[in-house]
Formats: C-alpha cells, sequence, structure tokens
C-alpha cells in the first residue's frame, strides 16, 4: 500500500480513518491533560490562550473568513443575534471560495438549539472544544497547550465557587485584556460569583446522578439534564443577551471555551463511573463538520468522539458520581413483538383502522390466541404506539380501541377500550435533524385475555385509532409503528 | 420501566416580569400523591419559549403563598430553570415541544405533606430571581406533575 503523503492527507482529510488522522497530526504520543483554570498549569496555559485569542481577531493574518478567526469559531456556535447567516456570508465572502463553502457547512450547527435531537448536544460541543483547542495548539505555536476548564462548582467555602478566573477580568493588562468582555452581568467582572443571591444551587453538578444518557421516562437523562440545567445556568449567570446568556452571542466570549471544556469533564466523569453513552447507529454515526488546525474540513462522527482516552486527552481531575444506579433486572425479558404494523399510519377526521400481523418469526404461524393463552404469568402484554409525527398539533386526543367491532349497537366501546394518546411534541422533522422520540406504551393483558375468552381477539389484531372531536385540518397526524408486545 | 401517569397539569403558562403562580389541574393531587408507594414524582416543564432572553434564572417552588419572598433554604424549592435553551423566534415551532425539564420533586412533595402544608390545588410559582427582561414574553406549553 502507497504511503499517505501530505498532499493526499489534506486532499482527504475528510476521508481518512480518524485515527490515521490524529496520529498525522502528530497527537498519537503521552496524552493531553487538560487541567484547571485555576491550578499553576491552567494558569500558564492561559496565557498561552490569551495570546492565541489575541492573534485569532487580528487581521491580515486572521480575517474574519479564515475558518481559524475568531469570528469564524464564534459563527460555527451561531452567527451573532444583529445579523443572519446569509447577511454576514455575503458581507465576508463577496466572492465564492473554498472558505466560504467551509463557512455555509458550518455556521450556526451548534447542537441541539434549532430543534435538533437533544443527544447531540454533549458530542458536537466536545468536537468543538476539541477542534478548537488543536487551532489554539497551531497558532500559538505551543504544541503542549490544552484548554483549561472552569470549574465554577467546586464547593463552598472554596473562593473559587461560581467565580470567573481572573485572568478574565484584567480589562487593561497588556497580555490578558483579550480575555476580558464588558457584556457579562453585573459584578462577574469584579470576581463576585456568578450564583451571588440565588437561592438553591444552580451551579450543583446533579445531573451526574441520572443513571441514562437519553430521556427514560420522566427522567430527562444526563445529557439533557445537564444542558438544561447546569450548562444553561452558567450562560445564564454569566452574561447577558448579548454576551453569554444568549446563543447567538455566547461564543464570541473566550470564557464560553473553558465553560464547555468543563461541561465536556463532567462527561467525562459520568461515563468514568460506568454510566453508558447511546449505542444506536444512528447517534454513532452521525457526523459533524469543523474545521481542523490547518484550517481544513474535516468530517467528525460521533463514535469517534466517546472516549477521550481515543482522543489522546484527559482530566487533571473527574468529578465524583456519588449516588448507585440500580442494575438492570436480571429477571427482564427483553420485548417481543407478537404482532406489529410498521407501516406509516395517516390518521384523519374519522375512526382509523389499523391491522396488525405476526412479523417474521419462527412462531409467525402459531396463532395469536395461542401465544396469549400460552403467556407466561410473570409476562405482560403492551400495545407500544411509537414515531408520532404532525405537521401541527392536532389539538385532540385519540382513543384506542383493541378489536373494536365496525357496527356494535348496544354494546359498548370502552370493553376495546385501550387508552389514548395526544401529539403534544411531535414535531416533523426539518432541516438538521428532529425527529420523533416519542412513544406511548398500554398494558393490555387483562384487555387482551378478556376478548380471547370471548372469542373476539383474531390472528390479526385491529386497532382502532378514533379523534375525540375535530382534529386540526393541517395537522397530518402520522403514526409511524403499532405493536402488541410480550414482556 | 414503569408507567408514568399524569396527576395534574398547567397548559400554555406565561411568566410574568414578577412571580407567576399557577395552579395544576388535577383531581385530588394531595390524596393521590398520598398514595404514592415507591414511586417517585417528577416536575415536567416542556416547550419552553422565550423571544428574546430573559437574562434571569426561574425557581420554582410548590404552595408559595401569594406575595411572599422565598427564604434561602425554602423546602419548596423545586427545581431551577433558564431559558437559555429556549426556542426564540421563528424556531419555535412544535420541536419545542419535544424537549423536557424534569424535576425529581418526591422529597420536596413528601416533606409538604408532613408539615401538613399539601393542599389542593397543588401551585407552581415561578420565582425570578434579578429583573427579567421586560420583553421578553416567556411561556411554557405544559407544567405537569407525573408519577412513575
Amino acid at each position: 500500500m502507497a504511503p499517505f503523503t501530505r498532499r493526499t492527507f489534506v486532499a482527504g482529510a475528510a476521508a481518512i480513518p480518524f485515527a490515521l488522522w490524529l496520529e498525522q497530526n502528530g497527537w498519537a504520543q503521552t496524552p493531553f491533560v487538560r487541567y484547571d483554570a485555576t491550578s499553576t498549569q491552567g494558569k500558564a496555559m492561559l496565557k498561552t490562550y490569551a495570546q492565541a485569542v489575541q492573534t485569532m481577531r487580528t487581521p491580515p493574518g486572521f480575517t474574519e473568513g479564515n475558518p481559524r478567526s475568531w469570528t469564524f469559531q464564534w459563527y460555527t456556535h451561531m452567527v451573532k443575534g444583529s445579523t443572519t447567516k446569509t447577511a454576514e456570508l455575503a458581507r465576508i465572502y463577496p466572492s465564492p471560495s473554498t472558505w466560504k463553502n467551509l463557512a455555509t457547512e458550518m455556521w450556526n450547527t451548534c447542537q441541539a438549539h434549532l430543534g435538533q435531537p437533544e443527544n447531540y448536544f454533549l458530542p458536537w460541543h466536545r468536537m468543538f472544544v476539541f477542534y478548537f483547542e488543536s487551532i489554539i495548539r497551531k497558532v500559538s505555536g505551543n504544541t503542549t497547550f490544552t484548554l483549561p476548564y472552569w470549574n465554577y462548582s467546586v464547593s463552598k467555602p472554596d473562593p473559587n465557587h461560581g467565580v470567573i478566573p481572573p485572568e478574565f477580568r484584567m480589562q487593561a493588562d497588556p497580555l490578558f485584556a483579550p480575555l476580558f468582555v464588558d457584556k457579562r452581568n453585573p459584578g462577574v467582572n469584579s470576581g463576585t460569583p456568578i450564583d451571588q443571591g440565588q437561592p438553591d444551587d444552580p451551579l450543583s453538578t446533579v445531573a451526574l446522578q441520572q443513571c441514562t444518557y437519553a430521556p427514560s421516562g420522566s427522567q430527562s437523562g444526563f445529557c439533557a439534564t445537564l444542558d438544561f440545567g447546569l450548562h444553561g445556568n452558567v450562560h445564564v449567570l454569566t452574561g447577558n443577551g448579548q454576551n453569554m446568556g444568549s446563543v447567538p452571542w455566547a461564543a464570541y466570549d473566550p470564557i464560553f471555551w473553558l465553560h464547555h471544556c468543563n461541561i465536556d469533564r463532567l462527561w467525562a466523569s459520568w461515563n468514568a463511573a460506568g454510566r453508558k453513552n447511546p449505542t444506536d447507529s444512528t447517534f454513532l454515526n452521525k457526523k459533524f463538520i469543523f474545521a481542523d488546525s490547518d484550517g481544513n474540513r474535516v468530517e467528525a462522527t460521533i463514535s469517534n468522539f466517546l472516549d477521550i482516552a481515543a482522543l489522546n486527552y484527559k482530566y487533571d481531575k473527574l468529578e465524583p458520581v456519588t449516588n448507585v444506579c440500580p442494575p438492570p433486572s436480571p429477571t427482564a425479558a427483553a420485548p417481543r413483538k407478537l404482532v406489529t404494523r410498521a407501516a406509516p399510519i395517516a390518521l384523519g377526521v374519522g375512526p382509523v383502522r389499523a391491522t396488525l400481523s405476526a412479523p417474521p418469526s419462527p412462531t409467525a404461524t402459531v396463532p395469536l390466541a395461542t401465544r396469549i393463552e400460552n403467556l407466561p404469568a410473570d409476562h405482560r402484554l403492551y400495545i407500544v404506539v411509537k414515531d408520532l409525527k404532525a405537521d401541527v398539533q392536532p389539538e385532540v386526543l385519540y382513543h384506542l380501541y383493541l378489536e373494536l367491532p365496525a357496527q356494535a349497537p348496544g354494546q359498548t366501546a370502552t370493553e376495546h377500550y385501550v387508552g389514548n394518546i395526544n401529539f403534544f411534541g411531535s414535531g416533523h422533522a426539518h432541516e438538521g435533524g428532529g425527529g420523533a422520540d416519542k412513544f406511548y406504551s398500554f398494558d393490555v393483558t387483562g384487555l387482551a385475555k378478556r376478548l380471547k375468552a370471548k372469542g373476539l381477539l383474531t390472528d390479526k389484531a385491529e386497532l382502532t385509532i378514533a379523534p375525540a372531536g375535530q382534529p386540526a385540518s393541517e395537522a397530518r397526524p402520522v403514526i409511524g409503528e403499532v405493536s402488541l408486545v410480550e414482556q | 420501566m414503569e408507567p408514568e401517569r399524569a396527576l395534574a397539569r398547567a397548559e400554555k403558562v406565561k411568566l410574568a416580569v414578577g412571580p407567576t403562580t399557577v395552579a395544576l389541574d388535577g383531581p385530588g393531587v394531595a390524596s393521590r400523591i398520598n398514595a404514592l408507594g415507591s414511586r417517585r414524582l417528577f416536575l415536567i416543564l416542556r416547550g419552553l419559549r422565550a423571544s428574546q432572553p430573559p437574562g434571569v434564572l426561574y425557581h420554582l417552588y410548590f404552595n408559595l403563598p401569594q406575595g411572599a419572598t422565598p427564604a434561602g433554604d425554602d423546602p419548596r424549592h423545586a427545581g431551577i430553570v433558564n431559558f437559555y435553551a429556549a426556542q426564540t423566534g421563528d424556531a419555535a415551532s412544535t420541536d419545542a415541544d419535544r424537549i423536557f425539564y424534569s424535576f425529581d420533586v418526591t422529597e420536596v412533595v413528601q416533606a409538604l405533606r408532613a408539615r401538613s402544608q399539601l393542599r389542593d390545588p397543588l401551585t407552581v410559582t415561578f420565582y425570578p430571581v434579578g429583573g427579567p427582561d421586560p420583553g421578553a414574553k416567556v411561556v411554557i406549553s405544559r407544567v405537569e406533575l407525573v408519577e412513575q
């Protein structure tokens, strides 16, 4: 096999295996260590950081259109709120160029502030910080640079609790002035803790106690709890609506990166405690575009960014995770679909009937009634309704019935009643992601057995879905899949 | 996973510049909480939207009397919400409703019951700390108490 040349590497940076790309960039060496910004090592790194920030803001070496410029990196998160991405592309790139193409791909891609799947919040920001750090390393010439983290949650009475590092408050300092921003909240730039006067503990790391990454029932999971809790609290408490407190302005402030370095550290801490990231292929294979340390386009895949050891860095200190999560029940059976309808069911203004049939399996020929009769004592039956989508809210509930006769004079529908669903929060997917995470599960064990006993359960179980009222005409609700599941 | 059950809810909650109190509509919430057993209670917020960032945190309290100023360690404190990630402007589509903020309030509610402070209707007060931007129109599509 012909060796990679530098020419082929640069040309094909988006295509080579990530591990090889790391090696080619000289990162296959002793792991980098990211330090607390208040530590001796962290303070040394902040000197490099301040110099690099100044360089990245200074033309002609770093014009705004340069992928390694401060503006370009800021806009990758989101373009400033006083204008639009389209307007800035036209202003900064009056002519077509490779940089313009890259900006078109990269700007406004912060996850998940425009309706993308929430699970992308942590890996996208890990990638963002990773490539930004590599740019600082290259721009500064300090090949050992690592981005420090801002540990605002350090326990009281530590004087550093909630206090922005002093290097970010030195407006007149010839070295650290680039780290100063005046639009932070009152008191922040004078060393007041950002949570001063707040009841309870907005800087708590309670998100670490979550046992799953994604939502589980009523628990929002680690990613969302961290994003909407501590992460968002720090943004709002640090800066105003033209600074850290607003998504389109936040990444202009140099403290943004230290904040997200700390968020990344908390994710690493959660994983180090044995808690697992999602393993579905959609999540693992998701790609985002970034600029590497040379300003060249790279594709970053989530699966390559789930383990910081593989990225060749670690933290000087991880946060302890103190609670215990219940182990998966050893006796919990995997759910088994008895009958299903996997094709989308479009709902209308009147009742819709969906026929469920047995998926291909060795037991598919066994009559449904027989399988229910032989149901183990510790197994239950569930009607599971998944992948709900609607253009707009139908603004009605939908009632579900199992094996409801078409005409049943004198017979009440309640004998067949399963439950009701709504389409609250089930918007259609759009550019940048979205998708339907919502599902309903109804325990129909008793209902199915009663219907079977009366001889009313057929092999192709039929589900009737009826709106309770007049749905909004433009709603176009759809159910992606309905199954009768044994577990 | 245990199925979840909504006990009470309020819809389309608009936050004012000062504290905003909403009653969670649901029959006999207090008595149903008495029968909780080993299940947990969650306060769930869906569909957070703001026309612009209000710029403050909102602290949530159960059954805070009208006009009361909560103490720093108030036992009725249920959670903290920020609007940093709230969908704004044209992005405020139905997608905002998919995302939910969840607070395990089991201990808070049980403590209220122990002090005989649990009563119907259960109210939630959104208490801003600091002055929200008066131009920020802040809405929460649904506030719900769920047991699981």
